[in-house]
C-alpha cells in the first residue's frame, strides 16, 4: 500500500510568520489557529516585540463538508433511511433483500446525479456553483460506478461465481451511448445505414456483447438480403452463448464453442465476407481476433470499457477469482495500445475498479475513503457488505477485522454528522450502531447548539429515547440558566425542576422569595400553582409552594385554612432566614381580624417564633454590622433598620390583642 | 479538504495568548499582551465585539469558558498574578478576583461541569490553586497545592468526569466523585493530582520528558476503559500517556519534532490531536486501529510573499 501524502494547508499571516502559531480544536470539525509566542518564567511584563505592528488575527479552519448543499443533503437523508432498513434486517436478510437495498442506494445516487445535472443546465447559476456541482457529479458518478461493480461482484453474485453476464450489464449501464444511438437507428428502419453512426454503433454493440441488438440493426441495412449479410447473420445467430442455467457443462460448451470458432475462422479465411469489410471486422471481433480488438482498444475512453465484452467472447465462463488476472492482462494490453508507460496513467476511479476486480478489499476501502464525499460511500458500503456477510478484511494478525472496521467508520461518520448543526439527528443513527457510540453521543448531544426551547426539546427527546438521562438533565440545566438571564423566571423554575438539580432549584426559588419580600409580588403564579409533587426536589421549593398556597387561601378568604398553613410554615423548620420578617408580617392581618382566626395556642407559637427566631436574628445582624463598622441602612437583605423594629413591635401588639380576644372566646366556648 | 472558514481580526494591540470558543461555539474570548480580554460574537461567520474587559495589570495568558449551566462565565489569568472570573449579567462584570499567587498565573481550566463551578490555576510560583464556587451563596473557596512543580507550573488539564472507574463494570460505574488534574511544569514532569477528602495529593508523576513541559491535555472520554494524556515539551517531543487503571501510565512518543512544541489540543471526541510549536506548523495526528499514530495534515503559515492561502 502506498504511503498517503500528508495534506498541507497554508495560512498567509504576517504575525504568524514572525511569531509562530498555535492551534486549538473548537468542536468536531473546526480548528482555531492564531499567532503564538510562548510565555516563560523570564517573560517580562512589557509589550512584546510584536506589539502594534501587525493585525492580530484568529483563523478558523474547517474540513470541507459537502452535505450542506441541499441536493446532497437530500441524498444523505434518503440514504439514512435505507441504512436504517439495513440495520433492521439484523444480518438475517436474504440475498435478494440486500440486492434490493444496494439498488435502492444506487437509485438514490442516480436521482442525485440527475438533479445535479439539471442544476448545471440551468442558465442562471453562477460559474462557481457550476464548477462545484460538476465536482459533485464526478464524485458521485465514481461512487455509482464502483458501487454497481461491488454489487454484482459481492452482493448479487451469480451461481458458481460466473461474472461475465453481470459485467456486461455493468458496462452497458456506464457506457450507454451505443445503446442510445441503437434505439434511434431502430426507429429509422430501412435507411438506418445512411446514418454515419451506423457502423460505429454496430461495432460498439458487438464490443459490449450486445449481439441481439447488433443483429436487429444489421437487419435494417439496405443490403441485408445479400449473401454476405446472410452469412454474417448465420454466424452471429449460431454463436454459442454460455449460460449457467443452460444445462451445458463448461466442457461441453467449450467444445461447442471451438467447433463454431473453427468453422467461422475457416469462413473468414475463405474470404466469404471480404466484400463487406465492416461485416468482416465484426465477425473477427466475435472470434476474439487479437488484431481487431487491439484496433478497437484505441477507441476506448478508459481501460475497462471493453474488458467485459472481450471476456464475453474469449472467457465467458470466467469466475470472480480469475477476474483479477484477466483484468491485469487487459490493462497491460490497453496501456500498450494507448502508448502509456509507467503507472501514472490510471486515474483514481480506474485504480479502484481494478482493486474491486482483484478482490483486494483492503485497497478498495482504503481508496474510496479519499473520494471526497466525507466518507459517506465507504461507510455505507462497508456497512452493507458487513450485513450481508461479504466483508472480508484482513488486519495485521490475519484476523478478519470487518466488525471493527465498520465500527470505526460508523463512529467517524456519525461524529462528523453530529458536529454539524443541522445533521446531528442523523448522526445519532450511526453512532447508535457502534460499540463506542453511546459515550460519544452523550458528549456530542450536549454540544448541539441549542438556540431556542424547541431545539432543546428536540435534543432532549433524542436523548430520552436513548436513555441518556444525564444529557437531558444537562440541557435542562442550561435552559434554566438561560431563562433566568432572560428574566423568564417561571420558565427557569420549570427547567430547573426538570434538570433534577436541587441546587439550581433552590437558587431560583430563593430568587422568587427574595423578590416577594422586596416587592410583595409573587412571580409566575400559574407556574407555582402547577408544581405539585415535583416540589419535593428542594425543601426551599416546598416552602415556596406552601407559602404560595397560603396566599391562595388568603385570596379566597379562607382565613382559617390560611392561618393553619401559616402556623405550619412557621413550625416547618424550612423557612429561610431572610424570609422570617415576611412570614411574620403575614400573620398581622390574621391576628388583627375582629373575629379571631388564630386560636390562642397558635398565637403563642407566633410569639415564640418572633422571640426565638426573628429577634435573635436581628440582634445578630446588628452586632455583625457594628463589628464590621458597616453603616448599611438595610438588615436581613431588604429591611431598613428603622422599619424592622417597628415591624417587631407591630407583631407583638397584634399577638397580644389577638390573644386577648382568643382567650375570651375560647373560655366562653368551653364554659 | 481544509478550507478557511473565517478570519477574525481581534483588534488587539499585541500578541494574543489565548483564543477560546465557548461551549456551543457561538462566542470567542481572546486575551493578549495588551492586558485586555475581548469577547466576540461569532455566529454565522460574522464577528462582533461584545466586550473589552480591562482588569488585569499585565499580559493575560489564558482564558477559559465555564459550562453554560452556570451562566456566561469566563476566567482569565495574567502575569499580574491575578485570576479574574467574569460574568455576563447584562454587561460583563468582575464576579471574583483571586490574588493568592506569588508569581504569574499561566494556566486556568474549569473542572468538568458535573463537579460544580471549579477552576484550577497553575502558576509560575510552582503552585496550583483550586477555586470552588458555592453557587448558592456566590462565595468562593480556595485550596492550594504548594510546590506542585519546582520553578513553575505551565499547564493544567482536568480528567473528564466520565472515565470508567477501573475494577468496576465499565458500563455503569463512573469515577464520579474522584477529581483528578494533570499538570505540566518546569521540573520536566507531568503530574496527576487527585482529590482525597479535602486535600489534593500527588497520585502519579510521569517522567519521560527531558525539558520543561509546556502543555498537557487530558483526552475526552468516550467510554473506553482507558485514559489518555498528551503532553508536549521543549525537548521537542509529544508524548501520549496511556493508562487503563489511572495509576500506571505508559508513555508513547508520538513524534520528535524539529523544534520546541508549545501546544497540544484534542478534538471533541478525542480522535484527532492538534500539535503546534516553534516550527511554525500545526500538525494533526490520528490513532489507527492498531494504536499507531499518523500525521494526517499539516497546517503551516506562509513563508511570506504569497497573497492568498493555498491548499497544497
Amino acid at each position: 500500500m502506498e504511503e498517503d501524502p500528508v495534506i498541507t494547508f497554508t495560512i498567509n499571516d504576517e504575525l504568524c510568520r514572525r511569531a509562530g502559531l498555535t492551534a486549538k480544536w473548537i468542536n468536531g470539525h473546526q480548528l482555531s489557529v492564531a499567532a503564538y509566542n510562548p510565555i516563560t518564567s523570564t517573560t517580562k511584563d512589557r509589550v512584546s516585540d510584536f506589539a502594534g505592528q501587525n493585525e492580530v488575527n484568529i483563523f478558523h479552519l474547517t474540513t470541507e463538508f459537502i452535505f450542506e448543499e441541499p441536493i446532497l443533503r437530500c441524498l444523505i437523508a434518503e440514504a439514512n433511511g435505507v441504512y436504517l432498513a439495513v440495520q433492521d434486517l439484523k444480518r438475517q436478510g436474504t440475498q435478494s433483500d440486500y440486492v434490493k437495498i444496494s439498488r435502492t442506494y444506487r437509485s438514490i445516487i442516480r436521482a442525485c446525479l440527475e438533479k445535479l445535472e439539471e442544476e448545471i443546465s440551468n442558465e442562471e447559476i453562477s460559474e462557481e456553483v457550476k464548477i462545484r456541482f460538476q465536482n459533485y457529479i464526478t464524485i458521485f458518478y465514481s461512487i455509482e460506478c464502483v458501487w454497481h461493480l461491488c454489487e454484482i461482484l459481492y452482493i448479487d453474485t451469480a451461481p458458481s461465481n460466473i461474472v461475465v453476464p453481470q459485467l456486461l450489464e455493468w458496462t452497458r449501464f456506464h457506457f450507454p451511448s451505443y445503446e442510445r444511438i441503437a434505439t434511434e437507428l431502430l426507429l429509422y428502419e430501412r435507411e438506418a445505414n445512411t446514418s454515419e453512426d451506423y457502423w460505429p454503433t454496430v461495432k460498439g454493440l458487438i464490443l459490449q456483447g450486445q449481439i441481439e441488438v447488433a443483429r436487429a440493426i444489421l437487419q435494417l441495412h439496405s443490403l441485408s438480403e445479400t449473401t454476405a449479410f446472410k452469412m454474417a447473420e448465420q454466424i452471429l445467430k449460431t454463436m454459442p452463448v454460455y449460460n449457467v442455467y443452460g444445462g451445458l457443462s463448461i466442457q461441453k460448451f467449450r467444445s461447442q464453442w471451438h467447433y463454431w470458432l473453427t468453422d467461422t475462422e475457416l469462413k473468414l479465411s475463405a474470404g466469404i465476407l471480404s466484400s463487406e469489410p465492416e461485416l468482416e471486422e465484426i465477425v473477427k471481433l466475435i472470434t476474439g481476433n487479437q488484431y481487431s480488438w487491439n484496433q478497437q482498444i484505441k477507441q476506448s475512453t478508459c481501460w475497462y470499457e471493453f474488458l467485459s465484452g472481450y471476456l464475453f467472447y474469449t472467457e465467458p465462463a470466467c469466475k470472480y477469482f480469475e477476474l483479477g488476472s484477466f483484468a491485469n492482462l487487459w490493462i497491460n494490453r490497453w496501456a500498450n495500445e494507448m502508448g502509456f508507460t509507467g503507472s501514472g496513467f490510471l486515474k483514481q476511479l480506474d485504480r479502484v475498479i481494478l482493486s474491486v476486480m482483484e478482490n483486494d478489499m483492503n485497497q478498495v476501502l482504503h481508496s474510496i475513503q479519499k473520494i471526497g464525499d466525507n466518507q459517506w460511500f465507504v461507510t455505507h458500503l462497508t456497512d452493507l457488505l458487513y450485513h450481508c456477510g461479504q466483508l472480508q478484511v484482513m488486519g495485521e494478525q490475519k484476523k478478519n477485522i470487518a466488525f471493527s472496521l465498520r465500527d470505526a467508520l460508523l463512529y467517524e461518520f456519525g461524529s462528523a454528522l453530529m458536529s454539524r448543526d443541522s445533521l446531528w439527528m442523523m448522526g445519532v443513527d450511526y453512532l447508535e450502531q457502534c460499540s463506542e457510540g453511546a459515550a460519544a453521543m452523550e458528549l456530542l448531544l450536549t454540544k448541539v447548539p441549542v438556540e431556542n426551547e424547541r431545539q432543546a426539546l428536540k435534543v432532549i427527546e433524542v436523548a430520552k429515547q436513548r436513555g441518556l438521562s444525564s444529557v437531558e438533565r444537562e440541557i435542562c440545566r442550561v435552559q434554566a440558566t438561560r431563562s433566568m438571564a432572560n428574566e423568564r423566571y417561571g420558565n427557569a423554575l420549570e427547567w430547573a425542576i426538570r434538570s433534577k438539580d436541587a441546587g439550581a432549584v433552590t437558587a431560583i426559588t430563593d430568587f422568587f422569595l427574595t423578590n416577594y419580600s422586596k416587592t410583595g409580588e409573587m412571580l409566575c403564579p400559574d407556574v407555582l400553582g402547577n408544581i405539585g409533587g415535583k416540589m419535593f426536589i428542594s425543601p426551599r421549593l416546598v416552602f415556596l409552594v406552601k407559602y404560595f398556597d397560603f396566599h391562595q387561601f388568603y385570596k379566597r378568604r379562607e382565613f382559617i385554612e390560611a392561618a393553619k398553613l401559616l402556623v405550619n410554615l412557621l413550625n416547618s423548620k424550612i423557612t429561610p432566614e431572610y424570609f422570617w420578617p415576611s412570614l411574620l408580617i403575614d400573620s398581622i392581618p390574621l391576628l388583627e381580624s375582629k373575629d379571631p382566626k388564630m386560636p390562642s395556642k397558635e398565637t403563642f407559637v407566633i410569639l415564640q417564633h418572633l422571640e426565638m427566631e426573628l429577634t435573635p436574628l436581628i440582634e445578630r445582624s446588628k452586632k455583625q454590622m457594628e463589628k464590621a463598622g458597616d453603616k448599611q441602612p438595610h438588615i436581613l437583605k431588604d429591611y431598613r433598620m428603622e422599619n424592622i423594629d417597628e415591624i417587631v413591635k407591630l407583631i407583638r401588639l397584634a399577638c397580644a390583642r389577638n390573644l386577648a380576644r382568643a382567650i375570651v372566646i375560647e373560655n366562653t366556648f368551653i364554659s | 479538504m481544509v478550507t478557511l472558514l473565517n478570519t477574525i481580526d481581534t483588534g488587539h494591540e499585541d500578541m494574543i495568548h489565548g483564543a477560546e470558543v465557548d461551549y456551543y461555539g457561538l462566542r470567542l474570548a481572546t486575551c493578549s499582551s495588551d492586558n485586555s480580554v475581548k469577547i466576540f460574537d461569532i455566529k454565522n461567520g460574522s464577528q462582533t465585539l461584545v466586550a473589552d474587559l480591562k482588569g488585569h495589570g499585565g499580559p493575560v495568558w489564558q482564558v477559559a469558558w465555564a459550562h453554560p449551566k452556570y451562566g456566561n462565565i469566563l476566567a482569565s489569568c495574567s502575569y499580574d498574578r491575578k485570576v479574574i472570573i467574569w460574568k455576563e449579567s447584562g454587561d460583563w462584570v468582575k464576579l471574583y478576583e483571586y490574588g493568592n499567587h506569588d508569581s504569574s498565573v499561566n494556566s486556568v481550566a474549569w473542572a468538568p461541569a458535573d463537579y460544580g463551578l471549579i477552576l484550577a490555576c497553575g502558576s509560575s510560583d510552582g503552585s496550583i490553586s483550586i477555586l470552588t464556587c458555592n453557587v448558592e451563596f456566590g462565595t468562593w473557596d480556595s485550596k492550594k497545592i504548594s510546590n506542585a512543580h519546582t520553578i513553575g507550573c505551565n499547564a493544567v488539564s482536568w480528567c473528564p468526569s466520565t472515565v470508567p472507574e477501573p475494577g468496576f463494570d465499565q458500563k455503569t460505574i463512573r469515577s464520579g466523585n474522584i477529581k483528578r488534574i494533570a499538570s505540566g511544569g518546569c521540573d520536566n514532569c507531568v503530574k496527576i493530582w487527585k482529590e482525597d477528602q479535602d486535600r489534593w495529593v500527588e497520585e502519579s508523576r510521569l517522567e519521560a520528558h527531558s525539558d520543561w513541559v509546556r502543555d498537557v491535555a487530558w483526552a475526552p472520554s468516550i467510554g473506553l476503559p482507558r485514559s489518555q494524556i498528551a503532553s508536549c515539551s521543549q525537548d521537542r517531543r509529544v508524548i501520549i500517556w496511556n493508562s487503563e487503571d489511572l495509576t500506571t501510565w505508559t508513555p508513547l512518543i508520538l513524534h520528535t519534532f524539529d523544534d520546541v512544541v508549545w501546544n497540544v489540543s484534542w478534538s471533541l471526541t478525542g480522535n484527532i490531536l492538534a500539535v503546534s510549536g516553534g516550527d511554525n506548523k500545526v500538525s494533526l495526528w490520528k490513532e489507527n486501529n492498531e494504536n499507531q499514530w499518523t500525521c494526517i495534515s499539516d497546517d503551516s503559515n506562509a513563508s511570506s510573499g504569497a497573497s492568498e492561502q493555498r491548499a497544497l
